[in-house]
């Protein structure tokens, strides 16, 4: 980026020769947004559509405030036209529909491989899009963790997703070890939100000779800070560990190199920023080092050779690398909304979607910060801190507000005005302005909307 | 049932004066199947609709002889407008879709776990829908499988479906315990097609004390074969194994009674006789009585590991309303009858005839007790079967091949009629005829 957010925000403000907070701004922005027109791709719920709307207070016929597409992704408006073309086809065909149509069921989800690949940085033969993440984590972690009684822990963070947590404890109990003593478990410092990549280095370089696996988030989902994936991956390969990431908040949101970064295997959800949809397809990737050394543990028919599958003699051709972790067949339902996202993707790229989500969630803490930096002469003024790293390499696109007022009468008033985000009491909302779909008035309109409910809250 | 298939059968072609294999037989069961109407339920394809259809040969506009119920069941009729209700929730929604609507996502699959259970002969409690049915096993195995230095061993059957045999071996190879030594296989008898329950029994009862878990289909996807379930998980328990079931051909096919016999766990998948589309959400099942061994959840509920697609419960829930319109009970009092037609048919004009050796015949694999059997027969003809099922295909007719000699049809009660049976008869003597058999 050659020019900061802030300088961005000035010089257009200078040019329109308004205030930096003026809509204007906003409107002149979304009109040399490259990639505005993807917006259109996707079905935008209306404010009257939203079921806590209160339509005395705001226009109903306006589109939503979206803003929690870090917990569920807009639909892609091809995932209808997709899904009835499968459903015609189950309909009028039935059982050939496995080998026959423009996506044979029996291997429709091997067509979208190449295009996940690309949005995480990988080879189509390191990814396989299959099941839901917990359990390609599961099959993941039954590979690639393998204690021995000097190196046994699991390095992961502070507050990690549940699902990560109890799916790492479970896995240190099948192995009959000592989940306290194997779970390895790295926080901020005290007083700080975020975890310094200087800090996770260290660690790993004092204990990683115990450790077999880190496994980190790619993305923190509390905090929305963007972990140094390189570094970390760098820094356990040097003290022998294997290093995983679970990506679920980062694919589709930050720029990815995972094969370059030689992160050895790494889990993602597809119904986030991949837009799929609610329990979506889930993907796995492996590197392509461990193409023929790391075996799957648990196996099933769909990680045998496509061309032999069928000739069920039960002996075994597995596919190398990540396609021999496959167990069952995927079901088109699922492929259909993903093909449709992943077509949307690939009309763009990681890098410039980035560009435009580095601008426009800095021109939402710039806003943020604008309004709502605490004020010592003004201390019952309400005032946000924001617990996201402000350095755009270190986060995504989403922001974790903390307020410093109880959060959820603010959150209520702002969903009777439209806005969908995430809550997480007492003081916290999580907000994600997606490059795809949402648009820099979005952002404009979701700050007078906050102003509004922290007046109508009390707050202010 | 009071009256033999053949007894019916009989009767029938007496009452109407004609001949026992006149599609008059076939279209009088059909007036009198009191499941006749659930045909309507699902949208049958069309011969046109096939892709290997010559319409030189059939009337394309009629409906297809669909026996591939099998390997993928049909569209239950409701599935898209259930489908589009959803989509239209999350257009209109979105993230709110989690918790509101007819099909609240975050528990959407729950609410269909009663319907799959009557199905199963299981308790609400006992049944989870979730993932693929390779994965359930897997996890199933995880939980249930724990081998001793004395008591290792997994009995299961001879070529069992590849994805179980897979599956087994790496759940063996986890526990770093030798596979030929830990799989103990049982075959038919020389010269048999199918397992006699004596000999699995016999097997435990010899072997038992070195088995950790007797793990078999319900029904055999090749022969057809509906293993005695009850006295196996009996005859497990009495050496103190743990017995589970793939219960992938048997769901929504045979009347299970997964708590009464008191099979410990159980998984299936629900695109074949369950009808919810290809890799459709599948089932497992774990008997209450280990429900407290389990931690978080109890029992089987506790397996979840991910929130499931409500894309998936749609279809399936579809299907399972039309379940629950009728019972397993009387799908299966059609499905012995229509399956038992079919038999009669087939032995009728194929049972093997020394006077005329060159004549195609057909030996049926599948058992003829229909207590061993669901809705699949298993036909091994006396030719090469490839060019006969192309024939079949060009007349609409969907079922499925195993080379060199095998189709398997499946007539399956919900939506398939005598008429059906009967129209397939005809078309395999054309096929047989075109194929240069006859």
């Amino acid at each position: 980026m050659m020019e900061s957010v802030q300088q961005t925000i000035t010089r257009v403000s200078q040019e329109l020769n308004c205030s930096a907070t003026s809509l204007r701004v906003a409107e002149h922005l979304d009109r040399h947004d490259e990639l505005r027109l993807l917006r259109q791709e996707f079905l935008i719920p209306k404010i009257s559509d939203l079921p806590p709307s209160d339509l005395s207070l705001v226009d109903g016929s306006e589109d939503c405030i979206y803003f929690a597409g870090n917990s569920l992704g807009l639909q892609p408006k091809n995932a209808k036209k997709y899904i009835e073309e499968e459903l015609e086809k189950w309909a009028t065909i039935g059982v050939h529909g496995h080998l026959k149509g423009s996506r044979p069921w029996a291997w429709a989800e091997d067509t979208l491989e190449e295009l996940m690949a690309k949005i995480v940085g990988a080879k189509p033969e390191e990814v396989v899009l299959m099941n839901g993440l917990t359990v390609n984590l599961h099959l993941l972690m039954l590979s690639f963790y393998k204690p021995s009684p000097k190196r046994y822990k699991i390095l992961l963070e502070d507050k990690a997703f549940p699902s990560d947590h109890y799916a790492i404890e479970s896995q240190i109990r099948l192995r009959g070890l000592d989940v306290t003593d194997s779970m390895l478990i790295i926080k901020p410092r005290q007083g700080e939100d975020t975890i310094r990549t200087e800090d996770i280095v260290s660690v790993i370089e004092r204990e990683g000779d115990a450790i077999a696996l880190v496994m980190l988030s790619g993305v923190q989902y509390y905090t929305g800070q963007l972990f140094n994936m390189e570094a970390i991956t760098s820094a356990g390969h040097a003290k022998g560990c294997l290093v995983g990431f679970d990506c679920a908040h980062a694919v589709g949101n930050a720029e990815l190199q995972l094969h370059d970064w030689n992160v050895d295997f790494a889990c993602w959800c597809s119904y986030k920023y991949v837009n799929s949809g609610a329990g979506g397809l889930a993907g796995a990737y492996i590197h392509e080092k461990h193409a023929h050394s790391v075996k799957p543990t648990l196996m099933g028919w769909w990680g045998h050779n496509l061309k032999t599958r069928f000739l069920m003699n039960n002996e075994m051709e597995l596919q190398p690398g990540v396609k021999g972790f496959r167990l069952s067949n995927q079901p088109f339902l699922l492929v259909c909304p993903l093909q449709a996202s992943l077509e949307i993707f690939n009309r763009t790229s990681m890098k410039d979607l980035r560009r435009k989500s580095v601008l426009l969630t800095g021109y939402l803490e710039y806003l943020i910060r604008h309004y709502y930096t605490k004020d010592p002469s003004a201390p019952d003024k309400p005032s946000v801190h924001i617990i996201t790293p402000s350095d755009p390499q270190q986060r995504g696109c989403q922001l974790s507000l903390c307020f410093s007022c109880p959060i959820r009468t603010v959150f209520q008033e702002l969903e009777k005005r439209g806005v969908a985000c995430d809550m997480r009491e007492p003081n916290v909302l999580r907000v994600a302005p997606v490059p795809l779909y949402n648009s820099f008035t979005d952002v404009h309109r979701f700050i007078t909307a906050l102003g509004s409910a922290l007046s109508a809250s009390g707050a202010k």
